[in-house]
């Protein structure tokens, strides 16, 4: 199992009460698999991408990584593990501004210290996969929604990691431009290897999954 | 792609920021090189009055003010040399005039343009040692037409060995140049002793006496013994020198000090701000690089970088902008032309303080930038994430 969580309960306070985003989510997620969750805003979608990403901690509950229980690790390993193990895909795209195509899609090798060169080499690859060779020095701010995605999915296999994690990455985009992108990101997965966990409430993605889990109110079931 | 990259990026990004915050920065670093010059070439000119005559006893007029070892006006009678010469431990003596060319009432200056000694020339070597100075030409020969001239004048007048020149109505002649590091003697006109008093009418009368003690002779007790001796003067020795002045100089130094702190404190306080800004605005870019793996040192380094960045760009344009401010004010308080000082930059900007300044510029702008750096480490990451801008 790439990724297996425990009773994963994640609970916030909001004023005086206490609110379950993630209550008690069980979920044992094979290699190379393309798994989705379903539902509508507010469900816990993405709080529990994010406990599974190592961004948030739960409140209860574990999750492993690769057969690795990431309770037990600190904060410096967690992050390793989210550098070099997990690519994240947001809604908003969240490409730095001021950072060209290229640079945005070298960033996070240059954070795990891959030279130069390398990154170069690999953002090229990994542009030219996405359909966006001729655009590596524009900005952020020169490409059109879908541009940028296809930017965001590049920088999220810059590390070559084991799994993805997209929250809404159709969110933002027109119903060509989401298809679009969707079959770009279930063609690299499976090209790559790469299990896939996206979170959408997008019903049109359902094709492309090996799994579809539906969440409500913090609770998950598998369809 | 590196940190540094991406802190350029960041900078350019925020152009007008980015040039407030470096303008603010160069116009504090400006303000402490032009006033950092000019203290330092004020404490350095007094501080070399001393080393002139170490371990030597001034005897000057009882109520004159006196500089270190030069006093301020006031004379004594030539003859105190032959009472000087009854006194046991003297191993020489050296009679002076010394005259500061201030010229109050025309122009207030605080630096003197020029200094006039008057001294038997064959005693020269005595006072200033010529180990650590050049000589181009010989010492005059012929004591009341000949002159020698600090290379600073002589560059300001573009004089030559040789050269006739017309001071305070007598026609003399320049034997001599005299090149080095000291401050006064760059600026001073050296002449025979006697050509002095017919110049400045001191009719055998002198400024000082400089008294070399015997090598192994009580420099304290000699002193006592002049000022019981001969009541009209005072005889300081390199000690009591000191105490006059080393208080003088303690405040100068507190107040460039001071200066330099309250400057550059405004001036960390200003990059602090908008630093914190530029983070705030970017919560999402950090909370981004945060969720993808970047590590709190690069955080941290990235933040504290732009600073120096900002310390580094306007330090340097500040010691640019302080060197021209401090040629004119060194110019105008001296009326020595501004071409002069720039010809000699790095007598009136030491590189000693061009890397103090440098220094203390980036350290400053590192610190301000640890307060922003510590406020994006803090950013929470899921709710920076979900935050709609």
């Amino acid at each position: 199992m790439i990724v297996e969580t425990i009773n994963l309960t994640k609970i916030y306070r909001v004023g005086s009460s206490l609110i379950a985003a993630v209550n008690n989510v069980n979920l044992k997620i094979k290699e190379e698999s393309i798994i989705l969750i379903f539902g509508p805003s507010g469900a816990g979608k993405t709080t529990l991408l994010n406990l599974i990403g190592l961004i948030d901690e739960p409140t209860s509950g574990k999750v492993f990584f690769d057969g690795t229980d990431t309770s037990a690790l600190g904060e410096n390993e967690r992050r390793r593990i989210r550098l070099k193990n997990i690519g994240f895909i947001f809604q908003t795209f969240n490409l730095l501004p001021q950072l060209t195509v290229i640079e945005n899609v070298e960033l996070p090798m240059a954070l795990a210290g891959i030279p130069p060169y390398e990154q170069e080499k690999r953002a090229l690859e990994l542009l030219e996969a996405v359909g966006l060779e001729k655009r590596i020095n524009h900005l952020p701010k020169q490409l059109s929604v879908g541009e940028m995605q296809r930017v965001a999915i590049a920088r999220a296999l810059a590390n070559a990691p084991k799994l993805i994690l997209a929250d809404e990455p159709t969110g933002e985009l027109d119903t060509k431009t989401g298809t679009e992108i969707i079959n770009l990101l279930h063609d690299l997965c499976r090209e790559k290897g790469v299990t896939m966990i996206v979170a959408t409430h997008d019903e049109k993605i359902t094709k492309i999954a090996d799994t579809i889990y539906r969440m409500h109110d913090g609770t998950l079931e598998q369809l | 792609m590196r940190i540094t990259a991406i802190c350029f990026r960041n900078l350019k990004h925020r152009r007008l920021r980015t040039i407030l915050c470096i303008s603010g920065i160069t116009l504090a670093v400006t303000f402490l090189v032009g006033i950092g010059a000019a203290t330092s070439r004020i404490t350095a000119t007094i501080e070399e009055m001393n080393s002139l005559f170490e371990d030597e006893i001034i005897v000057v007029s009882r109520d004159v003010f006196v500089i270190q070892g030069f006093p301020i006006g006031g004379v004594i009678p030539e003859t105190i040399v032959n009472e000087l010469n009854e006194i046991e431990g003297i191993e020489d003596i050296i009679p002076m005039i010394f005259i500061l060319d201030l010229k109050t009432g025309e122009v207030s200056r605080v630096f003197p343009a020029n200094i006039t000694i008057g001294l038997p020339l064959n005693k020269l070597p005595l006072i200033f040692s010529l180990s650590f100075l050049r000589v181009e030409g010989s010492i005059p020969s012929e004591p009341c037409k000949e002159v020698l001239v600090g290379g600073s004048v002589a560059d300001q007048y573009d004089l030559s060995i040789g050269d006739t020149i017309f001071y305070e109505g007598e026609n003399l002649t320049l034997s001599g140049i005299i090149r080095g590091p000291s401050i006064i003697l760059s600026r001073s006109i050296i002449m025979s002793l006697e050509l002095a008093q017919k110049i400045y009418k001191y009719n055998a009368q002198i400024s000082m006496a400089v008294v070399k003690p015997d090598v192994n002779a009580d420099v304290e007790k000699i002193a006592s013994e002049i000022e019981s001796r001969i009541n009209y003067v005072m005889a300081l020795t390199e000690n009591e020198r000191n105490e006059l002045t080393n208080p003088v100089l303690d405040q100068l130094k507190i107040w460039d000090w001071g200066i330099k702190l309250f400057s550059l404190s405004i001036s960390a306080m200003l990059i602090a701000i908008v630093e914190i800004i530029n983070v705030s605005e970017s919560r999402r870019d950090f909370a981004t690089l945060i969720a993808i793996g970047a590590s709190k040192s690069a955080i941290f380094k990235m933040v504290v970088t732009e600073t120096i960045l900002i310390g580094l760009f306007g330090g340097l344009l500040g010691l640019l902008f302080g060197g021209i401010v401090a040629v004119f004010i060194a110019s105008s308080y001296t009326s020595i032309p501004a071409l002069l000082f720039i010809q000699s930059f790095f007598d009136l900007i030491s590189p000693y303080l061009i890397v103090e300044v440098l220094l203390l510029t980036l350290a400053t702008c590192c610190i301000s930038g640890v307060i922003p750096a510590v406020f994006a480490l803090k950013i929470n990451v899921n709710e920076a994430l979900r935050a709609e801008y």
